[in-house]
């Protein structure tokens, strides 16, 4: 069953404030994920594989083309039923966390569940089994992440993402900040979440994760721009 | 101060299903609190979205003006 499909996704920026010059960034993007399979942006820095991951999640604007999801093309839908698509169908584990400040770690983990109206005993009892199982010390569970370190953040951050069922998930190098050990109980868990049917898209500059998780590698090189310089 | 009273118009509006319209300068304030957001400019408003979307990918001359102003939120 195809979960996510992309046609013909263009992007530019322009840039005002440079005398409105034009960034190209990728044209003719293409392609479908099915549920339970995982596919890998690759390609060199600058290629557009973060700005792709946006754009399917709705957080930079299309200059045309389509992102299907449910039968929905989320590039043209309104502002509310892109959140409602993203409460229900798409998740989006990003490389930085961004938290409110003053809430402890083990709320910012078990938020997406409330919000979807579970109770917040079960959802703290559901962060805390992924805090864990992410090895990340109780103590820190009560403390906002502001001051954790950048791998305490980034656990705290896949444990956020990875709480939801989403049929869908966006992951912006979810292990860029980890050591191996972690790294091995991040791999484990997108198995479980491709074993149960999620489909996944993903940006992993770490080879050897890279080839433990990826079903298909889609090079973004084939989407740069063709324009006259 | 601002932090107390930011947690509790989350609150409201994430338990009790309060709408509200926040007015500010502070976009960290608006990428935290606000899903949507209406950038304005000599009494109109030109752009409006996805609070995410306008800050990240802002469209309009003024609105990449602001966002570039500050710091990164």
């Amino acid at each position: 069953m195809t979960a996510l499909q992309v046609r013909d996704l263009r992007k530019s920026f322009t840039m005002h404030l440079r005398g409105g010059v034009v960034l190209p960034v990728v044209e003719n993007v293409s392609f479908a994920i099915e549920a339970g399979e995982c596919v890998v942006l690759g390609g060199p820095s600058g290629a557009g594989k973060s700005s792709i991951l946006k754009m399917v999640y709705g957080n930079y604007g299309v200059d045309s083309g389509s992102v299907l999801i449910d039968g929905i093309n989320l590039v043209s839908a309104d502002p509310r039923t892109v959140l409602t698509l993203r409460r229900d169908a798409i998740g989006y584990v990003s490389q930085f966390l961004r938290a409110v400040p003053r809430v402890s770690a083990l709320d910012v983990v078990a938020e997406p569940l409330v919000i979807r109206g579970v109770d917040k005993a079960e959802a703290q009892a559901k962060a805390g089994e992924l805090l864990a199982r992410l090895n990340l010390p109780e103590r820190l569970w009560a403390l906002p992440p502001a001051t954790f370190s950048g791998g305490e953040q980034q656990r705290v951050n896949i444990a956020r993402g990875f709480i939801t069922h989403h049929p869908i998930l966006m992951l912006d190098e979810p292990t860029a900040s980890l050591d191996a050990a972690n790294r091995q109980v991040v791999v484990g868990m997108i198995a479980e979440k491709k074993a149960a049917g999620v489909a996944m898209l993903g940006i992993f500059h770490d080879e050897d994760v890279r080839t433990q998780v990826a079903d298909r590698i889609i090079d973004v090189t084939g989407f740069a721009p063709k324009v006259a310089a | 101060m601002q932090a107390r009273l930011l947690d509790l118009l989350r609150q409201l509006v994430g338990e009790l299903g309060l709408a509200a319209i926040v007015v500010t300068h502070d976009l960290a304030v608006a990428r935290l609190l606000s899903h949507r957001m209406m950038v304005m400019k000599g009494g109109r408003v030109i752009e409006a979205g996805l609070t995410d979307r306008v800050l990240d990918d802002p469209r309009e001359p003024y609105t990449q003006l602001l966002v570039s102003s500050i710091l990164q939120v």
